[in-house]
């Protein structure tokens, strides 16, 4: 009767191994087919099962040993180092705002003064938050805003119950904001800002009760949310309609200065570029496309409308290169993080797998 | 008391076998370039294959197969796909052109420096 041997020896190596999740899976794979081949071959020469597992672990060499010779790639050592940061976590909160947001928060405050800075900072302590909460869910972990990662069970799952306490100020405050900032503007530029404003409303408006998955949450449907698939499309679809149309509409509206390179449509352009950057998809199909890319083309899929709006318009206008290159570091930084913590989520889970199979195979061999 | 003529065989031995594992070590990728060329294998097959073409010589530890395996399929020399072997599921490596003439090339190398040595150390020709 199998002994368990390879099961434990297949955690053992894992835990030792340095490699992303994706090379970890298929390492693992492989490593315990060859022990699985090997007990069949023992067995075949006249060993029993236990006898054959431990020589064809014993074969392979010792975990430690054999792992290192797989050598490691960059995102197993940055897996491990976040794993590491998992023992500090009050060091997460704060090292990834500090990696993350002081150089575009320095950016935004030397390009356009103090005005712009708070909704900077408010966007990124959404987006911090939203990833944060989306690492805590895939990694299996009770969610709760983010960056608030130390606090007692008890508290972490009142605040997975009222997911709205990291989106509501946000989203207030970024509404008081644009609206002060409406009334200190140029009449035609907050015409085309309110535009876009209410068709990213909308927008999102649309997402509350249908995409958002709020399994753990009694917010679901309840409330303020849009209830009905139908009146959720025709938001959607009708925001979409709406910001796609908008620079030639704005343009018939409201008088316009040339932008730099001539184009009075322009700065309708940008906001649209956001628009299409952070809304969700018009479609189904485009949603589980998305859905479907790593984290890492997933933002590039998002940015790629802005940036390359912007490097257009930075061959005209050299001083937009620094925001070209500053919104291009933020991705890549978000880009990493959401690789690193996808990596580590599908890794924690096959560790999870290799646990059970291990208890598994105790439990058999101790009942038989 | 002291045989020396008792001692001389294994410690030639051992001493052989581990200059053996050592050059083994040395020119593992063409091993498993040639193990691959017949035919298509999964790791476990590989390795038997090796076992069985070098007569008990290369005892290697197995493990140290795999990652010269990824080592050359990220090389491009290799290419590997999941496939249905034996009833389960396994991960099959086959040569590809650029692994093909790699190949041809270390054979060439290898005759070339057995011929060198052979010649260096009086052997018959």
């Amino acid at each position: 009767m199998a002994s368990g041997e390879i099961e434990r020896y297949l955690l053992a190596f894992n835990d030792v191994l340095v490699a992303g999740a994706e090379r970890r899976e298929r390492i693992l794979a492989e490593v315990e087919d060859h022990l699985r081949d090997a007990v069949e071959s023992l067995m075949a020469a006249g060993s029993t099962a236990g006898e054959a597992e431990l020589e064809a672990v014993v074969r392979f060499g010792a975990p430690q040993e054999a792992a290192a010779r797989f050598g490691s790639d960059p995102l197993g050592r940055a897996q491990q180092a976040s794993r590491s940061w998992e023992a500090r976590r009050i060091a997460h909160p704060v090292l990834i705002p500090l990696v993350i947001w002081t150089p575009v928060l320095a950016y935004t405050f030397w390009y356009f003064g103090l005005s712009m800075t708070p909704i900077v900072l408010l966007i990124l302590l959404w987006l911090q938050c939203k990833s944060n909460l989306h690492a805590r869910r895939v990694a299996g972990l009770a969610p709760g805003p983010g960056v608030i990662s130390r606090c007692s069970e008890r508290l972490r799952r009142a605040l997975a119950d009222r997911p709205w306490i990291g989106r509501v100020p946000a989203v207030t405050l970024s509404g008081v904001y644009c609206g002060w900032t409406l009334l200190s503007l140029d009449l035609s530029y907050a015409v085309v800002l309110g535009y876009y404003s209410f068709c990213g409303a909308a927008g999102y408006w649309s997402r509350l009760s249908w995409w958002e998955d709020h399994d753990t949450s009694a917010q679901r449907g309840r409330g303020w949310t849009v209830r009905h698939r139908s009146a959720s499309a025709g938001l959607r679809y009708g925001s979409w309609a709406l910001a796609l149309a908008g620079p030639l509409v704005l343009t018939q509206l409201v008088p316009l200065t040339a932008d730099p390179l001539g184009y009075a449509y322009a700065y309708a352009l940008f906001p649209l570029a956001v628009f299409v950057g952070v809304s969700t998809p018009p479609t189904r199909r485009a949603l589980r496309w998305l859905r479907g890319l790593g984290p890492a083309a997933r933002l590039a899929a998002r940015l790629t409308p802005l940036l390359t709006l912007l490097v257009i318009y930075a061959i005209g206008e050299p001083v937009l290169w620094s925001l070209v290159l500053t919104l291009a570091a933020f991705g890549a930084l978000k880009a990493i993080e959401g690789e690193i913590w996808r990596s580590r989520a599908r890794s924690d889970a096959t560790r999870r797998q290799l646990v059970d199979r291990t208890r598994g195979a105790a439990g058999d061999g101790t009942g038989g | 008391m002291w045989d020396a003529a008792a001692l001389d065989t294994p410690v030639t031995e051992v001493y052989s076998r581990a200059m053996a594992r050592k050059s083994m070590g040395k020119q593992l990728d063409l091993l498993l370039l040639s193990a691959l060329s017949s035919a298509p294998a999964h790791g476990y097959a590989v390795i038997e294959e090796l076992r069985r073409r070098s007569e008990g010589v290369f005892d290697l530890p197995e493990s140290t197969v795999y990652p010269a395996l990824h080592r050359l399929e990220q090389a491009k020399l290799l290419e590997s796909e999941w496939g249905e072997v034996g009833g389960r599921r396994r991960r099959v490596y086959q040569l590809t052109d650029k692994g093909r003439s790699a190949l041809r090339e270390r054979r060439r190398e290898w005759t070339r420096l057995r011929r060198g040595i052979g010649a260096a150390i009086g052997e018959a020709g």
